[in-house]
């Protein structure tokens, strides 16, 4: 019997114009997006390869002396992510770019292409399209459902017969459902065969798995709104009215809350001004020479090692002083963006985009990682130095200082090497899980709360 | 008041619509077209409202050509079809207000709308009722209220009485017949035998866009106008 | 006849439910995001406030000229509640530096504390994006059944059987239509404004107000495209359900789609050098720079080891450029005098050099602005969001003339310490008197005329000495960029002239096709 309602349901919205509506624009805007993201990562492949030849260049240079790999501040430039297209929310602004010397980690900061006259950053990957298109189709091809149906007077008809009201509203669901369904499929094969045949990105069967599991995402979160517009067609009793309120519904959902997030976040939480920064800065190296000051006045330095000593320690005071300053400057920004991401929670098109971050390897995920694996390797490339320079009796061993290290050449070959690794799949699925089970849990709320009104609904 | 000569409209996908119509409707009197479903009543009631143009021929309303000058024509036509709901969300006066300024009246009054909706036996506590509450028989007596407000000399009606009970069909008749006194020309179009024959003062019995016969009140009273009908429909039918 | 039309579609959009959504759209979500954003702007202004001071301050505390490099800093102009603009993503604080030429920069530079670069997940929405998609949306839900709406009730037929001409029913239509869209706007309007004003760090002078009404007409006119163009599909179909999917449809394409999807076209069609690339391009420059620099600095060098150059103390003054010298020999004064005479010239030479390719990587950066600009331009949001930046000020071209006005004062700071440094040759390096100087302490310390302790509370004293301090109170103040509301509003002619010539084109087309719609 629910086949039955399916079926008809079905066919009902398949012959309607919004079906090929639909299907042309997520089609279209699903190609356009592959293609462009294409030609985009060709480009921040070819940059990022460029930086790290020059990276690679600049540490063959600097192998003819330890001191000068060890004490040197480098660059660390951060693989374009191959899944940029499934989500690239906020990539324009995510660094790409980090300083670092041995064990030591420093500002980051974004190069590239990007344009900062834009406002927005770049908007037009397959999340966007999703979050808006199929949200925007599941509310018009459910919005009647029920109440369109009572207008008609069809409902009555189909309470006639011994069905049970449940088997009515799953049997719309499910067909409506296998429409949206649908439109995924077409979107998203067009789109992956427009991917495997242009080619630039060289998809692997993980990558296939991931956009497998974000079909099936989006998919959930069609069914979300699907399910948010039966609710509402079955406690309504004009189809109009129904498609008013869900409207209204999806422009606060869609587009308000995701829009509104961090600038709330911004409100609420508070991070500090340059000038204080700098001037904190300022304060704590301030201090620091004054100590170091009193030192040399007070006749403690006086051989040549000594002096060197004295030199080493007073840069690794004030690079201890400035860590900190940094350190705590960035924790306050990160609990700002981390109250932003979860006030957008209220959202299922916050928790869809946070999804497809997780799977795509992108967004604050991705900037983590990136961080992470920077830190990692800047300890490796410390205890690279360390291995090196206890090789040298006349070195002093004043660690990552340029009075303190050995002058003696490096074979370029043995310096580590900075990989990015792609995250692996558990990685990526570990980031999406908790926003997929929530999306998951919402869907199945808005679908119980519809059988509930729908069990009570008045078919005269 | 109503007339048209030799109108033909053919419609896009080839369909006859109206072939070769020529009749004429004189004050005080009422013209009953009979026709099954699709026979081109409302075509010829389009035509004259200029609502679509025809192959050839002309309408005229008042002795004006309402094909080429549909505006000067539509001042001396009231005209009412079968589905108007009007305004749900206005009450009968706002309605009838509204059409009323629309039909090129100023300065009508209240009691005169009061009045209006009196004769059309609308009763008092609905004037000001909002008309998504009112069933059809008393729209359509809103909708006769706005014909009777225009007062014009030609009245053209589209299946003016379907849908409606038969106390509420009768009431609508006698009000029409009331109209044909003050010597207006009514031209209705109607499926409804008994009613045509009831009201009509002259009964065109329409098929395929062709008036086929016309019967006026001797004829009416001579024959019986089902039969007639019926046969001419099934005689129709064998060929 | 129109205003009878007319008045019956006002009364009867005033009673609809769609009336009810528009007027929760405006009365709750634009007071709730003003709110926001008013305390954003609060915000902002805070942080501005901090800098300004900190860099009035830093100031009063230099001793030489060559630390004089005074930052100015662009006030958040108040409408940025309204618009934020390019308020989050331009530096607000230039140096007027006289080794640097102002340029238009991105706040994401390496040295951007203030800046949060932690991922965002969208992008933020401004109050004037939001009364774009607001505003379109509710227009479009009143206009989808003007036709189809009357078609379905009848009531059509029975308005074109009276001696009423088409376009009559289209204007009255028309006009109704947006006399009640008037009502949300206007009440949106003023709850922004209330709420705006609620706030104490906001206050609004005459030209805000000025710029408040003009976006209100805008607003106006912006939603009269969208109405008329909900009238062209509504004139299209026939039915008010078929009319509203398009419609939505278009919608979502019109203020959604295409303006993103332009940038990104724009940015895939044109790309824009790599900064990396400008940044060695320019690191050249500077290395070449360097290289003359140091030049002088070995002279100096040598001529100190042949015991020619006697320097007591040599520190950074208040920030990273200022280079203090006490206690210096007449002779090295004269040397230093001549050396920084040179160093300003080749700073001065280089900075021009690179302010040339500044210039022209931003050239490509507007490039590439304007043609996602020219491609979005049929969404319609975009231009009337633009406009709207445009007169709130915080538009690129606001953050240009604010740094052409930096550059000037640049000049004027240059001719300024040109002329300080005549009177007094040698302010430029060391804050002594030039009795101080002439006494010459380095070598009444080798002669021993002179105790180290004692030289050491001189110089201690001398940190302390008030007197010793840069006076720069005939200094050239920076005064911010006046431009006028309506200079700002010429500014985006275009997108004024797509608006308007948006309006009539699609009256033009719903008139057309409306006076050959079958009303039946």
């Amino acid at each position: 019997m629910v086949w039955m309602i399916a079926k008809r349901q079905i066919h009902d919205t398949v012959t309607s114009l919004k079906f090929p509506l639909f299907l042309i624009l997520f089609s279209v805007s699903m190609l356009l997006s592959t293609v462009l993201f294409q030609f985009h990562y060709l480009q921040s492949l070819e940059d990022y390869n460029v930086k790290v030849a020059e990276m690679r260049d600049e540490f063959s240079r600097q192998a003819k002396s330890l001191v000068q790999l060890g004490a040197n501040w480098h660059k660390l430039h951060r693989k374009p992510p191959k899944l940029a297209m499934l989500s690239a929310s906020g990539e324009d602004y995510v660094p790409n770019t980090a300083e670092w010397k041995s064990a030591d980690h420093g500002s980051q900061y974004r190069v590239g292409r990007d344009n900062f006259l834009f406002r927005t950053t770049t908007q037009f990957h397959w999340t966007f399209i999703v979050g808006l298109i199929v949200s925007l189709a599941a509310i018009i091809f459910g919005y009647d459902a029920i109440s369109g149906e009572k207008e008609a007077g069809t409902l009555r008809l189909i309470s006639a017969n011994p069905v049970p009201r449940a088997q009515v509203l799953w049997g719309k669901f499910l067909g409506l459902a296998a429409v949206l369904g649908t439109i995924l499929v077409v979107g998203f094969l067009l789109a992956v065969t427009a991917a495997v045949i242009l080619g630039h990105i060289a998809l692997e069967g993980g990558d296939f798995l991931r956009i497998f599991i974000f079909f099936a995402g989006s998919l959930l979160y069609a069914a979300v709104f699907l399910a948010l517009a039966l609710l509402v067609s079955s406690v309504t009793h004009s189809a109009n009215v129904s498609l008013v309120f869900l409207l209204l519904l999806w422009v606060i959902l869609v587009v308000v809350i995701p829009g509104t997030g961090d600038i709330v976040a911004r409100g609420l939480y508070r991070t500090q001004s340059q000038s204080e920064v700098e001037g904190k800065l300022r304060k704590g190296q301030e201090a620091i020479h004054a100590e170091f000051e009193k030192k040399r006045m007070a006749g403690e330095v006086t051989t040549e090692e000594d002096w060197r000593r004295w030199h080493a320690d007073l840069w690794r005071a004030i690079r201890a002083s400035d860590s900190k300053i940094f350190a705590a400057n960035r924790t306050q920004q990160f609990t700002q963006t981390r109250l932003g991401r979860n006030l957008t929670r209220i959202s299922p098109r916050g928790l869809f985009s946070f999804v497809a971050e997780g799977l795509a390897g992108t967004g604050l995920g991705g900037q983590l990682r990136f961080d992470e694996n920077g830190r990692r390797y800047a300890n490796q490339f410390g205890d690279f130095i360390i291995a090196k320079d206890k090789l040298d009796s006349e070195s002093l061993h004043l660690y990552f200082q340029w009075a303190g290290l050995s002058e003696k050449p490096v074979d370029p070959d043995e310096i580590p090497i900075f990989e990015e690794t792609d995250p692996t799949l558990s990685e990526s699925l570990k980031a999406a899980f908790v926003d997929l089970t929530i999306l998951f849990l919402m869907a199945v709320l808005a679908m119980m709360g519809a059988h509930l009104a729908f069990l009570r609904y008045d078919v005269r | 008041m109503i007339s048209a000569d030799q109108l033909t409209k053919v419609y896009e996908d080839d369909v006859m619509g109206l072939d070769h119509l020529t009749l004429e409707v004189k004050p005080g009197e009422i013209f009953c077209m009979l026709g099954a479903n699709g026979a081109g009543k409302t075509t010829t009631i389009n035509l004259f409202l200029n609502f679509i143009e025809p192959i050839s021929g002309t309408a005229f309303i008042n002795g004006i050509d309402a094909v080429k000058d549909p505006l000067e024509a539509k001042k001396y036509v009231a005209y009412l079809g079968e589905v108007v709901q009007l305004y749900g969300n206005f009450t009968a006066m706002q309605n009838l207000d509204f059409f009323t300024k629309l039909g090129g009246k100023k300065d009508v009054s209240k009691k005169e709308y009061r009045d209006c909706l009196r004769k059309v036996g609308l009763p008092e506590r609905f004037f000001d009722t909002k008309l998504k509450k009112f069933s059809k028989g008393m729209r359509q007596r809103v909708g006769l209220a706005i014909v009777m407000m225009k007062d014009t000399p030609a009245i053209l009606l589209d299946e003016p009485t379907a849908g409606l009970d038969p106390r509420g069909a009768q009431d609508f008749l006698d009000m029409l017949r009331v109209l044909r006194d003050q010597g207006k020309a009514v031209f209705m179009s109607t499926h409804d035998i008994f009613r045509a024959k009831d009201i009509g003062d002259r009964v065109g019995i329409m098929k395929q866009g062709v008036l086929a016969m016309v019967l006026d009140k001797e004829d009416l009273e001579e024959e019986d106008l089902e039969k007639v009908y019926l046969e001419y429909m099934r005689g129709w039918g064998v060929d | 006849m129109i205003r009878t039309i007319a008045k019956r579609e006002f009364l009867s959009n005033l009673m609809s439910y769609k009336f009810a959504v528009g007027m929760a759209l405006c009365l709750i979500l634009l007071p709730l995001g003003t709110y926001v954003s008013t305390r954003n702007y609060h915000r902002r202004l805070e942080r501005y406030e901090l800098d300004r001071d900190a860099h009035q301050r830093e100031l009063t505390k230099l001793h030489v000229y060559s630390a004089l490099h005074p930052q100015v800093d662009k006030r958040p102009p108040v409408l940025s509640i309204i618009a934020e603009g390019l308020e989050e993503r331009l530096k607000s604080t230039v140096r007027a530096d006289r080794h640097r030429v102002p340029c238009l920069e991105g706040k994401g530079g390496r040295m951007a504390l203030s800046r949060n670069r932690y991922a965002q997940a969208f992008p933020s929405l401004e109050i004037v994006w939001l009364l774009a998609i607001i505003l379109s949306l509710v227009a479009v839900l009143f206009a989808h059944d003007t036709v189809t709406g009357d078609r379905e009730l009848g009531t059509l037929s029975l308005t074109l059987s009276n001696p009423v001409p088409r376009h009559q029913v289209l204007l009255g239509k028309y006009l109704g239509g947006i006399g009640s869209l008037f009502v949300p706007l206007l009440a949106g309007f003023l709850a922004v404004l209330v709420v705006m004003n609620l706030s104490a760090a906001v206050s609004l002078s005459a030209s805000d107000w000025l710029a408040i009404l003009i976006i209100f007409l805008l607003s106006l006119i912006y939603l009269s495209a969208f109405f008329l163009l909900g009238m062209t599909v509504s004139s299209l179909t026939r039915r008010s359900a078929t009319s509203l999917i398009i419609l939505l449809a278009v919608w979502v394409a019109l203020t959604e789609l295409l303006p993103n999807a332009s940038f990104f076209v724009a940015k895939n069609i044109m790309p824009v050098a790599s900064m990396e690339k400008t940044r060695t391009e320019k690191r050249a420059v500077e290395e070449q720079k360097n290289k003359e620099i140091s030049k002088i600095w070995e002279t100096a060098q040598q001529r100190a080891q042949r015991g020619e150059l006697h320097i007591l103390l040599n520190k950074r003054d208040n920030n990273e450029k200022g280079q203090l010298f006490r206690f210096i020999s007449p002779e090295t004064a004269e040397f230093l005098k001549d050396a920084f005479g040179e160093f300003e010239t080749i700073e001065v030479k280089y900075a021009d050099k690179m302010a040339w390719q500044d210039q022209s990587y931003v050239r490509q950066l507007e490039r590439q602005w304007w043609l996602a600009d020219i491609l979005s331009a049929p969404s319609l949001a975009r231009p009337f969001s633009s406009t709207v930046r445009a007169l709130a000020g915080t538009d690129v071209e606001a953050f240009k003339s604010f740094v052409e006005k930096a550059r000037q004062y640049r000049l004027e700071v240059l001719a300024f310490v040109e002329a300080q440094v005549t009177s007094n040759p040698y302010r430029f390096f060391t804050d002594d008197p030039v009795e101080e100087i002439q006494k010459d302490w380095p070598r009444a310390l080798r002669e021993e005329r002179i105790s180290r302790a004692e030289l050491g509370e001189k110089m201690k004293t001398a940190d302390g000495d008030p007197r010793r301090l840069l006076d720069l109170t005939s200094m050239p103040r920076f005064s911010p960029p006046k431009e006028g509301v309506l200079e700002r509003l010429s500014r985006r002619w275009r997108d004024l002239t797509i608006l308007l010539l948006s309006n009539v084109g699609l009256f033009l087309l719903a008139f057309s096709l409306f006076l050959r719609y079958d009303p039946r």
